[in-house]
């Protein structure tokens, strides 16, 4: 469905991105190739030339690996992550949501709206830098190493992944009541699988079970295997996949993406359906999710105290780890019940 | 006809609106009444869509604003301050609600705000408050939606823009255009409306402006034989008004029930002189000096 008012609304939220983040993407992508092959000195681009063609797939090579692209990712990144707090957290602030919501159209139509700028944003400076960074190529001397290929296939990695972040912070916003809350809850799910693995099998290892394998043991309890621990939390590892090196995509990766998309695009249009604008400014405002999030705020701090305090009882870790969790469990309770209380007007 | 069915609303555990029934026709003007943080505000933003229901429905010619949003092209909401439009000119917000309600009246819009000598092309944020009100009255008038909810319209503005804004609602009201207006402006609204919604604990007692007494109670200038019945002014069915010297003026229950009447006659008073039951002596005798939601 198509809106045009709603789409006017949105250009005018985030015009300002529309413009500079295709400049920012082309300063950190085709701008660093032109300074690579077209502006450094001749002599220098021959030996790299000469240097790949010595070389057996001297395309990854040509194409550095795509450093370039990496951080042509981390820069949309930030932008995307920004326009998500603007489009969601801050007009929770300023009336302009309740604005919104009085207009005759469904909270699912808007949701969409929003949801559409941002994907269309990323489409369309991805494809313009890449038609841009594929002209370069083209004029400079490496041309001979041009490969459509590998051009599509970071387009097409670099949208899936840059839509699913862009989507989960999204949702992060359907449910944060304000733009600090946002923004803690959007850096949760980035950190959240490095940080509780690791104290997960930290907690469970001082209570008796082990998920560390020996050296040399293949499997663990059930017959786990050994590394599965580390691969899930790769997996599950989303800043990782901003600077993956060309070599490293897989057709899994874009599946796992399209999921994340899919999933968090569902959930955040849910979520927004059912947004209570009478909690706008706390740091939740649907009250199931509220829960939810203190749990897991709760026991991974819970976690993380238990871990400091083992550390002071040398002669008994596993009493030290319980009695720091256990004040801290009490301590954070009372402080999150107090603050989940608070407006913010940020 | 604007149908809000026993509407409930609970915020932070405080229930707001407690089944909340009243319905207003097209054409009709509707003063909404009631103390500081009764939940008017909350009243309107559930029938305009903002807020979500806890129960009960909001219906338009019978079908539920909140299923069906596009219901909400005869539904406006005019807040208490246009927050929302800050970053937007005043022609850059007509413009964006002349795509969103099919009958915005865009020669009305330009002509209001040329009379109103609002600028334009000015940044809505940064119009005085006054400023903001007017150009935020004409706005949604301009939709020439057949419900406009009007959220205290002449907060905070001054005697002037105070009424201008009221003589643009007298019009839209003329031309047939039914509002809800929330205010504190007791006068003005018993000189507009056609019936006072009054909110009170959560929920809202219907009086037409004509009669707001209904029966219900009675003003009365009573002088009394004597030394006054402290017991008797101080019941719950009579509210003392004003006392100058041995002149009493009450608020007396009416009601067949409450007997207060056939009281104070069998104290065979000197004087009993009736008088007009006004909006604010109704507005006190209801929600003066009491807690307003519990």
């Amino acid at each position: 469905m198509w809106v045009s008012a709603l789409w006017k609304r949105e250009y005018a939220q985030a015009r300002l991105f529309l413009f500079a983040v295709p400049i920012v993407h082309f300063l950190a992508l085709g701008l660093q190739r032109m300074n690579k092959w077209l502006f450094t000195d001749p002599n220098m681009v021959a030996r790299d030339v000469s240097h790949l063609r010595s070389m057996m797939d001297p395309v990854p090579a040509a194409y550095d690996f795509g450093s370039f692209e990496s951080v042509g990712r981390i820069w949309l990144f930030l932008a995307i992550f920004v326009l998500a707090l603007v489009q969601l957290g801050t007009e929770r602030r300023n009336g302009s949501q309740e604005l919104l919501f009085a207009l005759p159209y469904a909270r699912r139509t808007i949701f969409l709206h929003k949801w559409l700028l941002g994907a269309a944003l990323l489409a369309g400076t991805l494809l313009l830098n890449t038609l841009i960074d594929a002209i370069v190529v083209l004029s400079s001397p490496m041309a001979p190493y041009f490969s459509l290929v590998y051009h599509l296939a970071q387009l097409g990695y670099s949208w899936l992944l840059l839509a699913g972040i862009y989507t989960l912070a999204l949702f992060v916003g359907t449910i944060a009541g304000s733009v600090p809350s946002q923004i803690i809850l959007s850096i949760v799910p980035m950190v959240l699988p490095i940080v509780l693995g690791q104290l997960v099998a930290y907690s469970l290892r001082l209570h008796g079970i082990d998920l560390y394998p020996a050296p040399g043991q293949r499997t663990i309890a059930g017959g786990i295997p050994a590394d599965a621990g580390n691969r899930l939390q790769e997996l599950l590892n989303l800043p990782r996949y901003l600077t993956l090196s060309y070599e490293d995509f897989s057709w899994f990766q874009a599946l796992g993406f399209a999921g994340l998309i899919v999933a968090a695009f569902v959930c955040g249009m849910l979520a927004y359906e059912r947004n209570r604008t009478e909690n706008n400014g706390k740091l939740v405002v649907l009250p199931a999710w509220e829960r939810a999030i203190r749990i897991l705020f709760v026991l991974v701090l819970s976690m993380l105290a238990g871990l400091f305090s083992a550390t002071m009882f040398d002669a008994n870790e596993r009493l030290g780890y319980d009695i720091g969790f256990v004040v801290a469990f009490i301590v954070i309770t009372f402080v999150l019940t107090k603050l989940s209380k608070i407006r913010l007007r940020i | 006809m604007l149908t809000v069915r026993n509407l409930h609303k609970t915020i932070d555990r405080r229930p707001v609106l407690r089944q909340v029934e009243f319905a207003v026709a097209q054409g009709q003007v509707a003063g909404l009444i009631g103390r500081n943080g009764t939940g008017k505000t909350t009243l309107l933003k559930t029938m305009a869509g903002i807020m979500d229901p806890d129960s009960g429905t909001v219906e338009l010619g019978g079908r539920s604003v909140h299923r069906e949003p596009s219901l909400k092209r005869e539904i406006v909401f005019v807040p208490d301050s246009p927050e929302g439009w800050f970053g937007y000119t005043a022609w850059g917000c007509a413009d964006l609600y002349e795509q969103v309600y099919p009958r915005f009246d865009m020669p009305y819009f330009k002509e209001t705000m040329r009379r109103l000598k609002l600028p334009i092309d000015r940044n809505v944020r940064h119009f005085s408050k006054g400023m903001r009100m007017m150009f935020s009255t004409a706005l949604g008038l301009a939709t020439k939606a057949n419900y406009i909810l009007l959220d205290e319209p002449t907060n905070g503005v001054d005697a002037i823009a105070k009424k201008q804004v009221l003589s643009l609602l007298m019009e839209a009201a003329a031309e047939g255009t039914a509002l809800i207006i929330s205010s504190h402006l007791l006068e003005e609204l018993e000189r507009m409306t056609d019936t006072i919604l009054l909110l009170k604990d959560g929920a809202v007692e219907s009086h037409v402006t004509d009669d707001v007494a209904g029966g219900r109670v009675a003003k009365l200038q009573v002088v009394f034989a004597g030394d006054a019945p402290e017991e008797w002014l101080a019941g719950r069915h009579v509210y003392v008004l004003d006392h100058i010297g041995r002149v009493y003026t009450l608020l007396l229950n009416t009601e067949p029930a409450s007997g207060a009447y056939e009281e104070l006659q069998r104290m065979e008073p000197l004087l009993i002189e009736p008088l007009p039951v006004k909006l604010d002596d109704l507005y006190v005798w209801k929600v003066g000096g009491e807690t307003d939601v519990g």
